[in-house]
C-alpha cells in the first residue's frame, strides 16, 4: 500500500525577512509570491518585492506608528487564524478616517479587518459581481442593499504587505451599500473594479482574536448596524398581535351587558326628593358588573338628580352609585344652542350574587336662563308626563378595561418602535444620499 | 522541465529557480472538480509590472487537463477551448493584436464576460510537466474576462498564436485537496483533512 | 433578541392575567359606583357628577 500522501518533506518556512534599503530595518514578508509592495513599519518607505527582488519605490522618514493590531498578530475568527500582515490608513480626502488591516492565510487567501469609528468589519472580496436593481438597490445572492455613501477614497498611510502595488496618496471612487450588518463596497479606479462584502463583527470577537482595546457605544450607528429593536419588531409584532386577538375574543365572548330590570318612576313637580324601589334584582355571576340607565325623554331646561342603591336582601350589604341627567337649550346671537343628555348611564362594580333591590332617590330639578326660576313647572308639568324609565343590566367586561388593557399590550412594542425609528434615523442621516434638511 | 505532447514527454533546460512563495498547492497535490479527480503535475510562474502569480497545471484521470490560476489569493480553474469556437469580435480583435479596452463587455455563448485587465506577461520560471516549453523571460500578451457570476476566461496571445481558456472563480475547499504543501507555522485547513 | 421577546410575552401573560382577574370581579378603577357601609344610610359614592348644574354654554 502506498501512502496517498508521500512522506512530508520539511514544511515550507512561512516567513521571509528582508532588509529595509532607506532605513536598515528588518522588514518580514508573511506572504511572499503574492506580496507586491510592503510599506515599512520603521521610516514608512514604500519597497516593491516581488518574485524575491527589493526595490525602494518611495523614501519615507516617518515616526514609527502606533497600530491598534501590530503587523504579525494572528487571531482567530470564526475557526480561521489570520494573520495580519499590512495595514493602510485611508480617509475620503482627509476626514472620515478608518483602518483597514491586511489579513492572510496561506490555505485561505486575504481578508479585510476594516475599523470604522470603532466598529469591526470583516471583508472578502468578492469574485462575482452584484447586480444593479434601481439606482438606490443592489443586489448579491439574493439580498437587496441599500445605497449609502458614495465619495472617493485615498491612502494616508502604508505599513506593511500588499498584493498591489500601493502608494499614499493614491485615491480610488468609492460606492457602498448596505443591509444590515453587511456592507457591499465598490472601489473603481481607471483601470479595474472591485467588490467587497463586509459584514459587521463583534467588537468581542477583535478582541479576543486580536487584542484590541474596546471603543464604548458607536453612536450615530454605523452605516451597516442593525438597529437593535429591528428584528425584534417582528417578533413583537407575533407576541403583541396574539395577545390583542386574546383580548378582542375575551371581549367578544365576554362583552356587552344583559339587560334584566326596568321600571318608570314619576317625578313629582314640586320638585321634591322621592324613592323608589325596583326588584328584585337577581344577579346570578360570582361577580358582576350593574349597569343602571335612566333615560329622562321629556327632560328640557333642567336636570335630575339620581341616587341607587343596590340592597342585598339577605345581608342588606348596599351597592351605591350617583347619577345625573341634564339637558338644557336656549338661543343667544350665534342662533339656538342645547347642550348635555337625556340620560344617564352608570356602572356598579364587583357586585356579587345574590337577590338585590335598586333602590333610587330622585329629584327633578328646573333651570332658567335668566334664574328667575320658571313660572310654570316647565318640563315637570304634570301635563308634560315626567318620568324616569330605568333599566338595570348586568356584564363582566368594563370597556376602560379592555382599553387600558390594549394599550399596556402595545406599549412594549410601542416604545420599540419609536426606539427603532430613532436609530434609523440617526444611522441614515450619516448617509451621503440622506434626504436635505436632515442635519 | 518536462513538455507533455502527443510524442510522449521529453526534458529541456534547466529552468530558473522558482522564487520562495507560500503558495499552498504543490506539484503532486491531488484534489477533485465535478467529481473528476486530478493531480497538480506542473506550474508555470508569469510576472507583470504590478505583481506575479501561479499557473498550475492539472492533470484529469481521463487525460484530460485544466489550469488552475492562483492570484491574490483567489483561484481559477480554466479549461483550454479552441479558438475556433469562440465567436466574440473583441477576442478576434485581440487576436489580430490589437488591445482591448478595459469594462468592454464580451458575449461568449450567450453570456456576458467584462474585460478585466490585459497586460504584457512574462514567464518567470516553470516546473513539473506542462504541454508546451516556459522558458524564462517569454513574453505573452494575456487578457483576463470576468463574469457576474464567477465565470471567468483568460486569453493569451504569443506572436500569432491565441489560446482560450475558460472556466470559474473556485475556492481551494471545493476542489476537496489533498497532499497540499505545509507551510511553517500554519494548521492545514479543515477542508484538506 | 429571546431575551426581550420572553420578558414581552411575560408582560403580555401579566397584562391579560390582570384583565381577567378584572373580568371576572366585574372590576374597573373607572366605576361609578361600588360596595358602600352596610345598611340602608346615605347616598351614592363617587358620583356621576360635578357638583354644579346648568348649561356650560357661553
Amino acid at each position: 500500500m502506498q501512502p496517498e500522501v508521500p512522506l512530508a518533506p520539511a514544511p515550507a518556512p512561512a516567513v521571509r525577512a528582508l532588509s529595509c534599503p532607506n532605513c536598515g530595518g528588518t522588514v518580514e514578508l508573511r506572504a511572499a509570491g503574492y506580496t507586491v509592495h510592503v510599506g515599512c513599519q520603521y521610516c514608512g518607505s514604500i519597497l516593491e518585492t516581488t518574485d524575491g527582488l527589493v526595490k525602494l519605490i518611495t523614501q519615507a522618514h516617518l515616526a514609527q506608528a502606533h497600530l491598534e493590531i501590530p503587523l504579525g498578530t494572528r487571531g482567530t475568527l470564526e475557526g480561521i487564524e489570520w494573520e495580519a500582515i499590512g495595514t493602510l490608513q485611508r480617509s475620503q480626502n482627509g476626514a472620515y478616517r478608518w483602518d483597514e488591516y491586511l489579513l492572510f492565510n496561506p490555505y485561505h487567501g486575504y481578508r479585510w479587518l476594516v475599523n470604522a469609528r470603532g466598529g469591526w468589519s470583516f471583508g472578502t472580496m468578492l469574485t462575482r459581481t452584484p447586480v444593479r436593481r434601481t439606482h438606490e438597490i443592489h443586489e448579491l445572492d439574493g439580498a437587496g442593499y441599500t445605497r449609502f455613501f458614495a465619495g472617493e477614497a485615498q491612502v494616508d498611510r502604508v505599513i506593511g504587505e500588499f498584493y498591489w502595488r500601493v502608494a499614499v496618496g493614491e485615491k480610488v471612487k468609492t460606492g457602498d451599500w448596505v443591509r444590515p450588518g453587511f456592507m457591499l463596497s465598490r472601489e473603481a479606479d481607471d483601470r479595474e473594479e472591485s467588490w467587497t462584502l463586509n459584514r459587521l463583527i463583534a467588537e468581542k470577537d477583535v478582541i479576543r482574536a486580536f487584542g484590541v482595546s474596546p471603543s464604548g457605544k458607536i453612536w450615530p450607528p454605523l452605516p451597516h448596524q442593525p438597529s437593535p429593536w429591528g428584528e425584534w419588531l417582528l417578533a413583537g409584532a407575533k407576541i403583541g398581535g396574539m395577545a390583542l386577538a386574546f383580548l378582542l375574543i375575551l371581549c367578544v365572548v365576554l362583552g356587552g351587558t344583559r339587560w334584566t330590570t326596568s321600571g318608570v318612576l314619576p317625578v313629582a313637580v314640586d320638585g321634591r326628593e322621592q324613592t323608589a324601589r325596583l326588584g328584585p334584582v337577581t344577579l346570578t355571576g360570582r361577580y358582576q358588573r350593574v349597569q343602571i340607565r335612566a333615560d329622562v325623554p321629556r327632560l328640557e331646561n333642567g336636570w335630575v338628580d339620581l341616587d341607587y342603591r343596590l340592597v342585598d336582601r339577605k345581608t342588606q350589604q348596599v351597592y351605591a352609585a350617583s347619577g345625573a341627567a341634564e339637558r338644557y337649550e336656549g338661543a343667544d346671537s350665534d342662533g339656538a344652542w342645547s347642550e348635555g343628555s337625556r340620560n344617564s348611564d352608570v356602572s356598579i362594580a364587583s357586585v356579587p350574587a345574590g337577590e338585590y333591590d335598586l333602590i333610587v332617590d330622585y329629584k327633578g330639578n328646573r333651570w332658567s336662563q335668566f334664574g328667575t326660576g320658571n313660572p310654570d313647572g316647565g318640563w315637570m308639568e304634570p301635563t308634560n308626563q315626567p318620568q324616569i324609565a330605568v333599566q338595570v343590566g348586568t356584564g363582566t367586561l368594563y370597556l376602560s378595561s379592555v382599553v387600558i388593557a390594549a394599550i399596556l399590550l402595545a406599549l412594549p412594542w410601542l416604545i420599540g418602535l419609536i426606539l427603532h425609528l430613532n436609530f434609523e434615523k440617526a444611522r441614515k442621516g450619516e448617509s451621503d444620499f440622506a434626504p436635505a434638511g436632515d442635519d | 522541465m518536462l513538455v507533455r505532447s502527443d510524442a510522449g514527454i521529453a526534458q529541456f533546460g534547466i529552468a530558473a529557480v522558482l522564487p520562495f512563495d507560500v503558495s499552498p498547492v504543490q506539484i503532486g497535490m491531488r484534489g477533485t472538480d465535478d467529481g473528476a479527480s486530478f493531480e497538480v503535475i506542473g506550474r508555470v510562474r508569469w510576472s507583470w509590472t504590478d505583481g506575479a502569480w501561479n499557473e498550475w497545471l492539472l492533470l484529469f484521470e481521463d487525460g484530460g487537463t485544466a489550469w488552475l490560476g492562483e492570484a491574490m489569493g483567489q483561484f481559477m480553474l480554466l479549461r483550454e477551448r479552441p479558438f475556433a469556437e469562440v465567436r466574440s469580435r473583441t477576442v478576434k480583435d485581440v487576436m489580430k493584436g490589437e488591445a482591448p479596452k478595459l469594462g468592454h463587455d464580451v458575449q461568449i455563448d450567450g453570456r456576458k464576460l467584462t474585460v478585466s485587465d490585459a497586460r504584457w506577461a512574462l514567464c518567470v520560471t516553470a516546473e513539473g510537466e506542462l504541454p508546451f516549453t516556459a522558458p524564462s523571460g517569454w513574453r505573452v500578451y494575456s487578457v483576463d474576462l470576468r463574469g457576474a457570476a464567477g465565470e471567468c476566461a483568460n486569453l493569451q496571445r504569443d506572436g500569432a498564436r491565441v489560446s482560450f481558456y475558460q472556466g470559474r472563480y473556485v475556492t481551494l475547499a471545493e476542489l476537496a485537496p489533498r497532499g497540499m504543501r505545509v507551510i511553517e507555522g500554519w494548521a492545514l485547513p479543515d477542508y484538506a483533512a | 433578541m429571546a431575551t426581550r421577546s420572553f420578558f414581552y410575552a411575560l408582560w403580555c401573560l401579566v397584562v391579560l392575567g390582570l384583565f381577567m382577574i378584572a373580568a371576572i370581579f366585574g372590576w374597573s378603577p373607572f366605576a361609578e359606583g361600588g360596595r358602600a357601609g352596610r345598611g340602608s344610610g346615605g347616598g351614592g359614592t363617587g358620583g356621576g357628577h360635578y357638583g354644579y348644574y346648568g348649561p356650560h354654554h357661553k
